[in-house]
């Protein structure tokens, strides 16, 4: 069995009279340590696909297993729980809070999770040693976004999700944040699901999803990913 | 406007509903309160008049110390001014039902001035009928159709006063006088009126009034709780003021001479009345001489009768025996008369023998004559014999005839005698008898004698003694006063007056704590929805629209809200909160019927513009802050606003110690400042209303408590009569004395003066009681003075707000006038400033006294102390019964009757908590309100992360909570200040509120407001609840 592994994921949304299938008997596998990138247009339903990997919504039909727990039959509690300590969020506007510092950013995840790393040493890692003490407001984006990342990772968690990435970001921060994302799933073995609307982008991972019209399109796989660097866009 | 504009703010409007509707509700709420309590004050002096004016309430009444005559009524209606007078009999007597004396004021019927209202049965028609307030049946429990007995209570009758004694009960009625229970003080009984009834005026058999009602020209229309009232009152009391010296001389010289002509028409009677007496002693005296005369004659009779009878007695056995030998003689004769009887019947048959030979001799023819001489001869001697014995026997026989008869006779006599001697012995031992009654009557009449002309001296004597002490009296006859009062001196008029006074003292303060809040409110709330908007705004004023055009959408917008909300405020505040008030003060003044609610459109325009300026500045200054940034910068994104450092973080200790959502509440509180005063003011202002409608309760309460049982250590004072002779005043304290519930007591003088500190300002004047004991040695034990201060010859120890009322300290110097005169006579130095609490005081020592007024001061009254478990009612009564007592004033009732007012003011503490919560819930639920969609974002994306709903709420709750820390300690300050200004603005020149807040309160209140601050917090997990975590996906709008 794959490490994360879709089974017939449906969700549907009622508007009245009218069924919205946002997500339609979606499958795909996800291995440990896999870079993989969900890539479709917008309205596609890729968002559903993260919500419902990211604990965040549920799934009308199907089942949804991380790390052989099915996480689609969880309790509104038991999915705070999997947010918590299992999953990494990095959003397109980085959603830090403007209020705490970047060191207090990231440990306010670390501060609720089972094993965290300390916060100091992952920001050092994304490169912000010396922003420790610095607010939001006085970082660049992809400063912020680092931070943010840094907050995701500082959970130990098992899987890192991110929506659009670098979709605030000019082109050549976004590239250093996508290296950023490829280095620590190569150096620390992180399943890295990244969701984003750039086809570009797809070189870059070992799997790469597309989605269209709420449906698994095409499911690819890369033998030999191509680092960042090399990728233009 | 244009169209597309109009359409805008129509939808602007009904998207936002619920943004809209806060707006208008603070305002409603600030506004109904400042106009709704400012109108509360007036709108009670308002129903209150009406019902004096209704019941045509005397303006001023005046009493006379000799009561009031029809001229003094005359030369009072004449004073300018004036437009009623009406003289009036009022006297307390003491209803006895089952053995409880219930105090009764017994008043005459009105006629035009204070006229009574009937609440059932009917009014009286009879001398001998009466209309009775409920308070009288409550405290008599006697019912309509009963009959009520008055008693005096004294030896004085009822009769001196009323024509009945027993009245029957046709009906209740109530005065406006009496607007609630509190009656005032009586002369009898306890000392305490329980209840007042209305007898017909006839019923009273006097002609002088005890007091006369005056209504003045022109006061009815004026609110009699104003400044205008109070000066056109004041003018006639100085009218009457400048007529009453006279009015009394006139006063003075009626009872002198009515006094001198009935003493002389007494002394006359005394007089006549002595010679009566003498008269009648001399003639009684005569009749004793006379009838000892009598006695004497009666004895002499006697004695005479005595003597005879005694001589009778003597003669009676000689008598006896003379008629003994009278009968023995005759016995004798008896026995001659037998001899010559025998000898006689010997002889009679000779002779018939001598007869029959005769005859036969003489017929028979052979008989010779001398035969027949013979036997003639024969025969006549034996006739012869026969004729000499019946001689002698007839002769005997006469002689015992006549013994006999003589002896009946004389037996008869004896019987006779015997019969009257015995006869006379009776009569004599009767006459014996009678006459030693007489005898002792006589003693006793002279013993009676001596008695009843002891007797009729000593009553002369009373006479003459009473005679002498009634022209002492006259002598001594002082010149009355008159009592010239207004309503102010009743004590509901006052109480209610003070009342108004703390309701008004209100709202003062507390509106404006309300608008400080709703202009916070409504100056965040358009902040907000600028800030909302910005994007929008961006776009329009890129399309060319002018400033002014985009702005005026936001300034009518808060317009419409404060214009709506302020007339929905005017009108509810300005017609329930007033009623609300009133209502709940009519459980205590239950006679006040009348209401007179209308809308005061001063206090409701002034709150309306307030709270319609407010807003709109609110929007003009929000939308104008905004509207300053280019249309470009406006359609971005606003920037995030940095994170500011706060002070906390430079204590490292502390700050690393805390977590993420401690430090993101510290700097938030920092960064929204607005919202950080709006919250501060809104808790504090919570707060502050609790502590001051607690405080307010504290200190009417604390102020008796400190007064009656801190600073007065007495329990009583004993008013007794000045002038009393020394001996009659120590017979009344040894009379004190032998009550065993009297511990102690301390005699003093008691005599209102008036101060300033500055002889040129009359207007600087204020009254006060001066207090000179008799000796300053005790007194501190009966009235506890401030720390280290003592009572010596150097100066006066004065009270606390006197000392603040006159302006003066200590080391100044007060001149000091007497009731009497205008003049300041007197100066003494201030010595020192002691606390105290209800009244004022002036605490003077003897020696000072005697320096000042070169006379010994008078002791008027005593203050007394009572055993720990003394009956202070039955104490009272007893105390009042002793002669020279004129009132009794006990602490305890002093204390409970002050109880009661801290009651009434339970209504206050319950509209502030009442205006509390609203406030609380208005702030708080704005503040969570405005947070949560605020950072929407921000607690989504937390959520997101993995934060329990618990640890969410914590995050936001513990700005709330901070927030309410922080306000409650503010409003703990704030409430302070607003508490002490409150009961500084109640305060009168005579009373003194503690200032001191119960801890207690303070806890209750900070718990109060804490509660709300929860069920706050509570009302706001739901929608915490709710905040959708995808949101943390969109992008910013």
């Amino acid at each position: 069995m794959s490490f994360i592994e879709l089974r017939d994921v449906s969700k549907v949304y009622k508007m009245g009279e009218v069924e919205i299938k946002a997500a339609d008997s979606v499958g795909f596998p996800v291995e440990k340590g896999e870079f993989v990138i969900i890539e479709g247009p917008s309205g596609a339903g890729k968002t559903t696909i993260l919500n419902l990997l990211g604990g965040m919504d549920k799934p009308t039909n199907g089942s949804i297993i991380i790390d052989e727990k099915d996480i689609s039959k969880y309790k509104d509690r038991e999915l705070t729980k999997y947010r918590r300590d299992e999953v990494g969020f990095v959003f397109q506007f980085y959603n830090l809070i403007q209020n705490l510092t970047a060191l207090e950013n990231v440990q306010m995840t670390s501060q609720i999770s089972k094993n965290p790393i300390d916060a100091e040493e992952i920001l050092k890692e994304v490169g912000l040693g010396n922003r420790l003490d610095n607010f939001p407001s006085q970082l660049s984006g992809g400063e912020q976004q680092r931070v943010a990342i840094a907050r995701a990772l500082a959970k130990n968690p098992k899987l890192l999700l991110c929506d659009e990435p670098t979709g605030a970001l000019d082109y050549i921060t976004g590239k250093s944040i996508l290296k950023l994302l490829q280095d620590t799933c190569r150096e620390k073995g992180m399943t890295i699901i990244v969701i984003t609307h750039n086809s570009a982008l797809t070189p870059m991972a070992d799997k790469i999803i597309k989605i269209k019209n709420g449906k698994v399109d095409k499911i690819l796989l890369n033998e030999s990913p191509t680092p960042v660097d090399q990728i233009e866009w | 406007m244009k169209k597309s504009m109009r359409k805008d703010f129509g939808r602007e409007i009904k998207n936002n509903f619920s943004r809209f509707i806060s707006i208008l509700l603070i305002v409603v709420l600030g506004v109904a309160f400042f106009s709704g309590i400012r109108s509360a004050s007036p709108a009670m002096e308002k129903s209150v008049d009406k019902q004096y004016d209704k019941q045509n309430m005397m303006d001023i009444r005046v009493i006379g110390t000799m009561g009031i005559s029809d001229s003094d009524i005359d030369a009072v209606s004449k004073l300018e001014g004036v437009s009623g007078v009406e003289g009036a009999y009022s006297n307390d007597f003491l209803c006895l039902v089952n053995q409880s004396e219930v105090v009764t004021k017994v008043w005459s019927m009105p006629k035009d001035i204070n006229i009574i209202k009937l609440i059932s049965g009917r009014f009286p028609e009879k001398y001998n009928e009466v209309l009775v307030s409920e308070e009288f049946l409550d405290a008599s429990g006697l019912k309509v159709g009963d009959y009520m007995t008055l008693t005096t209570g004294t030896s004085a009758s009822v009769f001196d006063t009323l024509a009945s004694e027993t009245y029957t009960i046709v009906g209740t009625c109530s005065s406006a006088y009496y607007l609630n229970g509190d009656m005032g003080t009586a002369t009898v009984g306890d000392g305490t009126v329980d209840g007042y009834v209305v007898i017909p005026r006839e019923a009273f058999v006097t002609d002088i009034f005890s007091v006369m009602y005056i209504t003045v020209e022109g006061a009815r229309e004026l609110n009699c709780f104003s400044k205008e009232y109070a000066e056109k009152v004041d003018k006639v009391v100085k009218e009457i003021e400048k007529i009453s010296e006279n009015r009394c001389d006139i006063r003075y010289s009626e009872v002198k001479s009515q006094s001198t002509d009935l003493l002389t028409k007494a002394q006359n009677e005394y007089t006549a009345a002595k010679l009566t007496a003498e008269d009648e002693l001399a003639k009684a005296y005569e009749e004793l001489v006379q009838n000892e005369e009598l006695i004497d004659v009666s004895r002499a009779t006697y004695e005479e009768k005595k003597a005879i009878l005694e001589n009778a007695e003597t003669e009676l056995p000689k008598r006896k025996e003379e008629i003994q030998k009278a009968k023995d003689e005759l016995q004798q004769t008896k026995s001659i008369i037998s001899g010559l009887e025998q000898r006689l019947n010997a002889a009679k048959p000779e002779m018939d023998k001598a007869y029959i030979q005769l005859q036969d001799i003489m017929q028979d023819p052979d008989a010779s004559d001398e035969d027949k001489q013979n036997a003639a001869f024969v025969y006549q001697a034996a006739k012869t014999l026969v004729d000499t014995l019946q001689q002698q026997v007839n002769k005997y026989k006469e002689q015992i005839e006549t013994g006999e008869k003589e002896i009946a006779s004389n037996e008869a006599l004896i019987a006779e005698v015997e019969t009257q001697l015995a006869n006379n012995a009776e009569i004599i031992s009767q006459t014996e008898k009678q006459i030693s009654d007489a005898e002792t009557e006589l003693a006793a009449g002279k013993e009676q004698y001596e008695t009843a002309k002891q007797d009729a001296l000593d009553e002369l004597e009373d006479a003459l003694n009473k005679l002498e002490e009634t022209q002492k009296l006259i002598n001594e006859m002082q010149i009355p006063d008159w009592y010239i009062l207004d309503r102010t001196t009743i004590d509901s008029y006052r109480s209610f007056a003070s009342d108004a006074d703390s309701i008004a003292a209100l709202g003062t303060v507390f509106p404006l704590i309300f608008f400080l809040v709703a202009a916070l409110v409504s100056l965040t709330t358009m902040t907000r929805m600028v800030e909302e908007e910005r994007t929008q705004i961006g776009t329009i004023k890129a399309l060319g629209y002018s400033k002014a055009a985009i702005m005026s959408k936001y300034i009518l917008y808060a317009f419409l809200a404060s214009a709506i909300g302020s007339i929905i405020g005017v009108a509810a505040g300005e017609y329930t909160i007033p009623q609300l008030i009133i209502r709940a003060y009519t459980m205590s003044y239950y006679n006040l019927t009348e209401m007179v609610i209308s809308i005061n459109l001063f206090y409701g325009v002034i709150a309306a513009a307030m709270a319609v300026l407010c807003t709109c500045i609110a929007a003009f200054a929000a939308s104008g802050r905004v509207l300053k940034s280019s249309p470009a910068s406006l359609m971005r994104p606003e920037s995030p606003r940095s994170g500011k450092r706060v002070l906390l973080e430079r204590f490292k200790f502390i700050w690393i110690r805390l977590n993420f959502s401690q430090k993101a509440t510290w700097r938030n509180l920092m960064r929204y400042k607005r919202r950080f005063f709006m919250t501060l003011f809104g808790v504090g202002g919570c707060m502050a209303l609790l502590l001051v409608g607690f405080g307010i309760r504290d200190s009417v309460s604390s102020m008796a408590e400190l007064q009656y049982g801190t600073v007065f250590q007495f329990d009583g004072i004993v008013s007794v009569d000045g002038t009393m002779s020394r001996a009659a005043r120590r017979a009344l304290i040894t009379d004190m004395a032998d009550i065993k519930d009297i511990k102690e007591n301390l005699q003093a003088n008691r005599t209102m003066i008036y101060a300033t500190n500055d002889k040129a300002k009359i207007d600087n004047e204020k009254n006060a009681y001066l207090i000179v004991p008799i000796n300053t040695d005790s007194f501190p034990e009966y009235i506890n003075l401030s720390d280290g201060l003592e009572l010596n010859d150097s100066g006066v120890i004065i009270t606390e707000k006197y000392a603040e009322v006159l302006n003066v300290s200590t080391g100044d110097t007060i001149y000091i006038r007497g009731s009497e005169s205008d003049a300041y006579t007197k100066e003494v130095t201030v010595s020192g400033i002691t606390e105290n609490y209800i009244f004022n005081y002036v605490y003077m020592t003897p020696g000072l006294y005697q320096s000042l007024y070169a006379t010994a001061a008078d002791q008027n009254i005593v203050f007394i102390k009572t055993a720990k478990a003394a009956d202070t009612k039955d104490l009272s009564e007893r105390l009042l019964k002793i002669d020279g007592v004129n009132a009794v004033t006990m602490n305890e009732d002093s204390l409970s009757s002050m109880k009661s007012v801290t009651q009434r003011l339970t209504f206050i503490v319950i509209i502030m908590i009442f205006s509390a919560a609203l406030l609380a819930f208005v702030v708080l639920y704005n503040l969570n309100n405005i947070n949560i969609t605020e950072r929407r974002r921000e607690l989504a994306t937390i959520k997101l992360l993995g934060f329990y709903d618990g640890e969410l709420s914590k995050y936001v709750y513990r700005e709330t909570t901070l927030l309410t820390i922080f306000g409650t300690a503010l409003g703990i300050a704030l409430g302070i200040l607003l508490h002490r200004y409150v009961m500084k603005t109640v305060e009168t020149d005579v009373y003194m509120f503690s200032k001191m807040l119960e801890p207690r309160s303070i806890i209750i209140s900070a718990a109060i407001t804490i509660v709300f601050s929860l069920l706050v917090n509570a009302v706001m997990y739901f929608k915490l609840k709710k905040i959708d975590m995808i949101e943390s996906l969109k992008s910013v709008e």
